[in-house]
């Protein structure tokens, strides 16, 4: 394996070929690691087969696990946590405020609402996709804690709290809507299922999700990198913004929609999964300061790592029992962002 | 080079600039006074295009403003409005590089000359020493400096400051406005101190959203004006040592 050196490579091809490295890494760990026991060298080999086009003999079932449930999962998580975590670093930015993430703001919540309308209660009649509903539940919802935030505040400028506030009404009024859709439509089999679903869940996650998720997140990650100097030019606001010749209202149309669109397509996928979309960002800043040039790869990266962790976690945690994703990122979440909390204020004395 | 006519922005049903007509000549610096809540900062906002116009229009060498790109606007017109703060942990250097952000592409690298304009900008506003403090660290007067190296590094030709002097120790309001007189570009702005508005080349006196006078500042700020635009009585002295020609205040 050739080490590749500062100083080889030009400083940006080498800060990408570092974050290809570390997603790569995490997707084989996260292949590697599961209840079955398989030998990291078979997890290696069949990942050849598949991708390189070796003929290495492994276990038929070994290569089933490792393959079509296990590496396909990694993929997954790491699109889920980078798009989650690239949007959270977008509303916190767009936003001004620290606390805003899809899960905060409702976003996740209106998603899982129009999923379920979309698949229990039938809206549409069988022609919108499951992430269709879901993104339109989605923009509907934080429609909703805007206009909430700016009638709260006489159509002036958001403030810092209303906005959260409306985020906490929104995110309740909708997940009371998703509950009432579940008790009405639902019969028992489905309302275990998708309250399991509702707590963020990478079961049931095969290559056709990969698909729809890793496209996703790359596209809404790639165009995110784009406004990366617009998002610095919000930093003292959007007049600011305007006075540094960024397009204001056209800019957070499309940077909110791109969030939106990655956090419903996640959901629909793999349910509500709190937590990656408020601490990443806080953490990437943390690394490598508030400069979205270097924060949006850097933040992709970690939320991508960090879910791919959280995952393997939720497999092995509990013996014979797979715990819903969303309870493991909020039990390392939590902590995680403690912990940066303190050791920040440290640094500031 | 920069002309309002009939300009006007109302807030809800409430007006707050009224019918302005002005002119600005390039190379001048124009001073706007008036007493709080005249409406200053909104015409001010309205001259740099951040805000729409209820009435009126706003026009940069005949163009109007709504016509122009947002890019194009911000590489003519720099503005440092108040209270602008963040809570990121930016650095004095990483601000003023901001001012670049209109002659830069999505990925277009930020170049030496960048590098050089930025620096440029950090010494003419006496804050290279302070290049690499982060903004939470810095006092009232520094950010104000580091708002307008910010807008400086922008380069454009325009540069329109609401009180500027604002936060400022004594010693850095009048380095502040004699670097805005050394420029070689056209300055609009809003001051409360009248003895500095006396140094720009023409002034606007502002009262309830109107303009009710411009013209050289002897000419504007007469006793009676003054009197009833700020319900103060005015004397103005003469200063023993150079001969120069002071305001004094009192309540009426």
């Amino acid at each position: 394996m050739t080490l590749i050196k500062p100083g080889m490579l030009p400083g940006w091809l080498f800060g990408v070929a570092l974050k290809v490295t570390i997603i790569a890494v995490a997707l084989v760990i996260g292949a590697a690691i599961g209840e079955t026991r398989i030998p990291f060298e078979t997890v290696l080999e069949v990942l050849a087969n598949k991708m390189l086009g070796q003929t290495y003999p492994v276990d038929a079932i070994d290569q089933g696990i490792i393959w079509n449930y296990r590496f396909s999962r990694a993929i997954v998580a790491a699109s889920c946590g980078a798009g989650l975590a690239v949007s959270g670093l977008v509303l916190q930015t767009l936003l001004r405020n620290a606390l805003a993430d899809p899960y905060i703001l409702g976003i996740s919540a209106g998603a899982s609402t129009g999923a379920v309308a979309v698949t229990i209660a039938g809206v549409g009649g069988g022609l919108i996709s499951l992430s269709a509903g879901a993104f339109a539940g989605a923009l509907v919802a934080f429609a909703f804690v805007i206009g909430l935030a700016r009638m709260a505040n006489g159509f002036a400028a958001t403030s810092a709290g209303l906005i959260i506030l409306a985020g906490v009404a929104g995110a309740q009024l909708f997940s009371a809507l998703t509950s009432l859709i579940i008790a009405r439509s639902a019969n028992a089999e489905q309302a275990r299922g998708i309250i399991f679903w509702l707590l963020g869940n990478l079961s049931g996650v095969r290559w056709p999700d990969v698909w729809l998720a890793t496209p996703v997140a790359v596209g809404v990650v790639l165009i995110i990198i784009l406004y990366g100097r617009a998002l610095d030019a919000f930093t003292f606001g959007s007049d600011a913004a305007a006075s540094l010749g960024i397009q204001v209202k056209r800019t957070q149309f499309i940077l909110i929609g791109a969030s939106a669109l990655v956090t419903a397509v996640m959901v629909s996928l793999v349910g509500a999964i709190g937590f990656v979309g408020l601490v990443v960002p806080h953490a990437a800043r943390f690394m490598v300061g508030p400069r979205h040039g270097r924060l949006i790869p850097v933040t992709a990266v970690t939320g991508a790592v960090f879910l791919i962790t959280a995952d393997i976690t939720s497999r092995i945690v509990i013996p014979g029992q797979v715990l819903p994703i969303g309870v493991v990122t909020a039990l390392v979440g939590a902590p995680a962002f403690a912990f940066i909390l303190i050791v920040k204020s440290r640094r500031l004395r | 080079m920069l002309a309002a006519s009939q300009l006007g922005w109302t807030a809800g049903k409430k007006p707050i600039v009224k019918q302005v007509e002005i002119s600005i000549s390039k190379g001048e610096v124009f001073g706007l006074v008036g007493p709080n809540g005249s409406g200053k900062s909104t015409l001010l906002l309205l001259l740099a295009g951040l805000r729409t116009p209820s009435s009126g229009s706003v026009t940069l060498e005949g163009h109007d403003l709504r016509s122009l790109r947002r890019r194009e606007i911000a590489q003519r017109i720099a503005i440092v409005i108040q209270q602008m703060e963040t809570t990121d942990r930016l650095t004095v250097r990483e601000t003023v590089e901001l001012g670049r952000t209109p002659w830069l592409g999505p990925v277009s690298p930020f170049g030496e000359d960048d590098q050089r304009i930025v620096t440029e900008a950090l010494t003419e506003t006496d804050i290279l020493h302070l290049a690499d403090r982060t903004w939470q660290t810095l006092s009232g007067g520094e950010r104000q400096r580091a708002h307008i190296a910010r807008a400086l590094a922008q380069k454009a030709d325009i540069l329109i400051l609401d009180e500027p002097t604002n936060h400022l120790d004594i010693h850095h309001q009048l380095s502040i406005l004699k670097l805005v007189k050394s420029l070689p570009i056209t300055v609009i702005l809003a001051l409360h101190d009248l003895n500095q508005a006396m140094e720009c080349d023409r002034i606007g006196l502002m009262e309830g959203g109107s303009l009710i006078a411009t013209g050289e500042p002897v000419d504007v700020l007469t006793m009676n004006r003054i009197q009833q635009s700020f319900n103060v009585r005015m004397h103005s002295l003469a200063d023993q040592v150079d001969g120069q020609t002071f305001l004094r205040f009192s309540l009426p």
